[in-house]
């Protein structure tokens, strides 16, 4: 691998009070693409997104983003260098308009400032219709994109993605997947963590699996997705797509 | 007709003037999920600095600049140095802020004396104007002007700009909002900065008619939290229309019956609470903005000694219950001979401690075990304690009836005060509680043909046992001894542990089954009986009552004691009163800022050891027996 790693998780530990949630994760993400870290529920995904954004600090080891240790910054500086997150749960600002809401993280970079409001508006099509719209009354769909664009605008070297099909309709995931294939297409970096298999291997080309608060297994999506063992042994579900090899 | 017209344009000028000083408490705690208990004390401060700018440069523009700016930077360093170490902990961030008010008070007056100070005002601006055949004060008109500005500054600032999207954005949800890159901590402290800058400059403003005196702090706290509790917090629109209610209200009331006026107050306030008790407009009890009870503070009233791995210690003698029950006779025997052997100075003072010991164990059984942040329980206290005046000195001289109404009439209260002030919780409950007992002081200031004023009850005829010193001391003993051991059957009840289970999760106690309402409400009425026994003996004990009884010192020193000794203990509050009545009383030898240190000592309280000595003490024990336990094996 030639490519400098843009980010790098160095067996981090995090708790929440007494509870060791993290024991020691380590990661590297290539710069471009998607990397999905899948996991079942309780496994420490949520908490691993909250120690890379820094909602949460974690107790030992280190997170390296573009070179430079950001382990102790608080979100708002990681944000600063190039981080944006799309949460569990949409999280966006009900009180807003989609308009502030957007207006609340937009930042232009130096280098490159591809996402501005109308280009998410033009990816989101919808949003543009309802700019005036408190977000508390979109729909759930609608929030998804809202939160998507909304770290969109930020334009961040590493998008963070926190289960954004969470409760969404099937042609919604479907948007979804295509979304995501343009951002990769583009050359947007992309952290997804995800509980939903299907979706995971349809959109990333890395995935890890996460269990028990350590990472465990690590291919490139195609590889998991003809490992229906691993599958069944970490994550309780397979795709049923192949059979086991015997 | 002009008459009302006169208290109408009066009352709106006084709400415009309440809308500046409840804006920025309204703003602070949209934000920072906190309420600012010094706000008032903001107010005085801006106004002292006001005058003496004012009376150096001889410019009014220049005093109220000065004002807005020094108070911008004494809130902005406060919010940096103290408030920021507790972002987890908003009841150390609020108890803190409670704190200050003694600390900025005492500070003040220090520094310009006792008696009130009036601004001039510019005299261009001292005359009245003509407005339709209607003549009326420049001054209260631009005061009027000033407000609206403030309205629309507001509003323009929260809806038009970025900081106020970002502000919004904050409120919503702050820990997301640091997620799209707002830097929270700068934003917390210049948006507290911004409501204390408010406030200031309503400090200033005011000064010209209302005054600036010593005590003028927590007036202006009590009317700020009436207009915040009526018009809901976190929201501007609550804010205004609170403000307006309250100051028309406040000013006819004053008008038509100058003695209770106050009462009115009181009204508004329990028909809000009963009407909504988050405010017409407030933001709605988040999870975070509920006073957090942390494992920190609240200490367990009776801790299993020989728990766990610990239990190796056991066969120490100093683990063995013989030994705890050798040290509680000793303080037994100690304090039944110490009037025998100590002089009759000393014995007066350990007779105090000792009243307050009652009252500051009354206090931690819904502050310490309930959770129940209560900062208005000298109501008890002064309820009784005039109860007790206004019956001896007015129907019977017989004890029996005047301790039986007394404590009837505060059971009543604690009843009724309790089912109005339980419907709401975390800070919005402090701020009731601060509000009620401000309000009854109030009355009792005002309502001069039957509590005496500002002057009490004096010459209060007490039976005459009560008169010797040892007798008394005696008395107080037992009452004390019979209190704790109460308390000790009550903690270790089903009620008792219920409470606990209330202060740990209310929501979990509802599920399990618990009618968690009467719980509360049951250890409230028995929390205000127990505080009003104080008061009882306070009052046979001195032969005076003053309005003063029921002010926020009375509960903040109370506060102070369990804080020393260590909140959810029912030693701790001994200790802590036996440790503040002695300190208060060498200090008053040497010094007249009592205030100041007392403040000073509940905020070091708070910051350094908020678990107090029963808590600091229970640490370094666990510590020396797990390492017994552990060299042992």
């Amino acid at each position: 691998m030639a490519q400098t790693p843009i980010l790098t998780v160095n067996r981090i530990h995090t708790y929440y009070g007494q509870s060791h949630i993290l024991q020691g994760v380590d990661l590297s993400l290539n710069e471009r693409g998607m990397v999905a870290v899948l996991g079942r529920n309780g496994v420490g995904k949520t908490t691993l997104i909250r120690s890379l954004i820094g909602f949460n600090i974690p107790r030992e080891g280190r997170i390296l983003f573009k070179g430079s240790d950001i382990t102790q910054l608080d979100p708002a500086r990681r944000v600063e260098a190039g981080l944006a997150l799309v949460p569990q749960g949409r999280r966006i600002f009900g009180s807003l308009t989609v308009e502030e809401n957007l207006l609340s993280s937009a930042r232009k970079r130096a280098k490159k400032t591809v996402w501005d409001q109308n280009g998410v508006f033009t990816l989101f099509p919808q949003l543009r219709d309802r700019r005036k719209v408190r977000a508390s009354h979109l729909s759930g769909g609608e929030q998804q994109m809202l939160a998507i664009a909304r770290a969109l605008v930020s334009n961040p070297d590493l998008l963070l993605l926190d289960e954004p099909t969470e409760g969404l309709s099937p042609s919604m995931v479907r948007e979804l997947i295509k979304i995501f294939s343009e951002l990769e297409r583009e050359g947007q970096s992309l952290l997804l963590v995800e509980q939903n298999l299907k979706f995971a291997l349809d959109v990333a080309e890395h995935v890890f699996i996460l269990s028990r608060g350590t990472v465990v297994y690590e291919s490139t999506a195609l590889d998991l997705s003809q490992r229906p063992d691993v599958q069944l042994e970490h994550l309780g579900v397979s795709t049923g797509a192949k059979e086991l090899p015997r | 007709m002009l008459y009302w017209l006169t208290h109408i344009v009066n009352g709106l000028s006084f709400g415009m003037l309440l809308f500046v000083i409840a804006a920025g408490l309204s703003l602070i705690f949209g934000l920072c999920r906190i309420v600012n208990l010094s706000h008032g004390s903001f107010y005085l401060l801006g106004g002292y600095i006001g005058f003496s700018v004012a009376r150096f440069t001889g410019s009014f523009p220049l005093a109220v600049i000065a004002a807005m700016l020094s108070m911008a930077a004494l809130g902005m360093l406060t919010e940096r140095y103290l408030l920021r170490r507790f972002r987890v902990n908003p009841l150390a961030q609020v108890l803190l802020t409670f704190g200050l008010i003694f600390v900025f008070g005492d500070l003040a007056q220090w520094i310009w004396g006792g008696t009130p100070v009036l601004l001039e005002k510019v005299p261009m601006l001292s005359g009245a104007t003509n407005i339709a055949g209607f003549s009326y004060p420049t001054y209260r008109l631009l005061i009027l002007l000033i407000g609206v500005v403030i309205v629309l500054l507001l509003w323009w600032i929260l809806a038009r700009t970025r900081l106020g999207i970002f502000i919004r954005a904050a409120v919503d949800d702050g820990e997301m909002a640091t997620g799209v890159g707002i830097r929270m901590n700068l934003l917390m402290t210049v948006t507290f900065g911004f409501g204390t800058l408010l406030t200031g400059l309503a400090g200033c403003i005011g000064a010209p008619f209302l005054g600036v005196y010593p005590g003028l702090d927590i007036e202006v706290l009590l009317y700020a939290m009436a207009v915040v509790i009526v018009g809901g917090l976190g929201s501007l629109k609550g804010a205004f229309i609170g403000a307006l209610l309250v100051g028309i209200l406040d000013s006819m009331a004053k008008a038509l019956w100058p003695e209770t006026g106050m009462f009115s107050m009181f009204a508004l306030m329990a028909i809000a609470l009963i009407a909504k008790p988050t405010g017409l407009f407030g933001l709605p009890m988040a999870p975070s903005s509920q006073v957090s009870v942390t494992e920190e503070m609240f200490l367990d009233p009776a801790p299993s000694s020989t728990s766990g791995s610990l239990s190796a210690a056991k066969t120490d003698w100093w683990a063995r219950p013989a030994f705890a029950w050798t040290c509680a006779a000793c303080l037994l025997a100690a304090g039944l001979v110490c009037p025998i052997i100590l002089p009759t100075y000393y014995v007066r003072l350990f007779t105090l401690a000792l009243i307050w010991s009652i009252f500051a164990m009354s206090l931690d059984l819904i502050l310490g075990l309930g959770g129940i942040v209560s900062l208005g329980h000298a109501v008890f206290f002064g309820i009784c304690a005039y109860t007790i005046g206004l019956t001896a000195l007015r129907l019977t001289s017989s004890l029996f009836l005047q301790i039986g109404s007394a404590l009837f009439v505060c059971a009543f209260a604690a009843l009724v005060l309790g089912w109005l002030l339980l419907r709401s919780r975390g800070v919005y409950f402090m701020m009731l509680t601060i509000a009620f007992s401000e309000v009854f002081r109030a009355i009792a200031h005002s309502w001069r043909s039957v509590t005496g004023g500002g002057d009490g009850l004096a010459a209060i005829p007490r039976p005459a046992w009560t008169t010797s010193v040892e007798t008394f001391y005696y008395c107080a003993f037992l009452v004390c001894i019979a209190v704790f051991v109460f308390l000790r059957f009550f903690v270790k009840s089903r009620i008792g542990i219920a409470l606990v289970g209330i202060r740990e999760s209310e929501k979990r106690m509802t599920s399990l089954g618990y009618n968690v309402e009467r719980v509360k409400l049951l250890s409230f009425v028995v929390a205000g009986v127990l505080g009003g026994v104080a008061g009882l003996l306070y009052v046979y004990f001195n032969g005076y009552v003053s309005p003063e009884y029921f002010s926020v010192d009375t509960s903040a020193q109370a506060i102070t004691m369990i804080i020393f000794g260590g909140a959810g203990t029912l030693i701790g509050p001994i200790i802590g009163a036996f440790f503040v009545v002695y300190v208060k009383n060498i200090l008053s030898t040497v010094t007249e800022r009592w205030t100041l240190i007392l403040g000073i000592l509940f905020v070091l309280m708070v910051i350094a050891a908020p678990s107090g000595v029963v808590g600091l003490w229970r640490k370094e024990w666990y510590k020396f027996r797990k390492k017994k336990s552990l060299s042992s094996e």
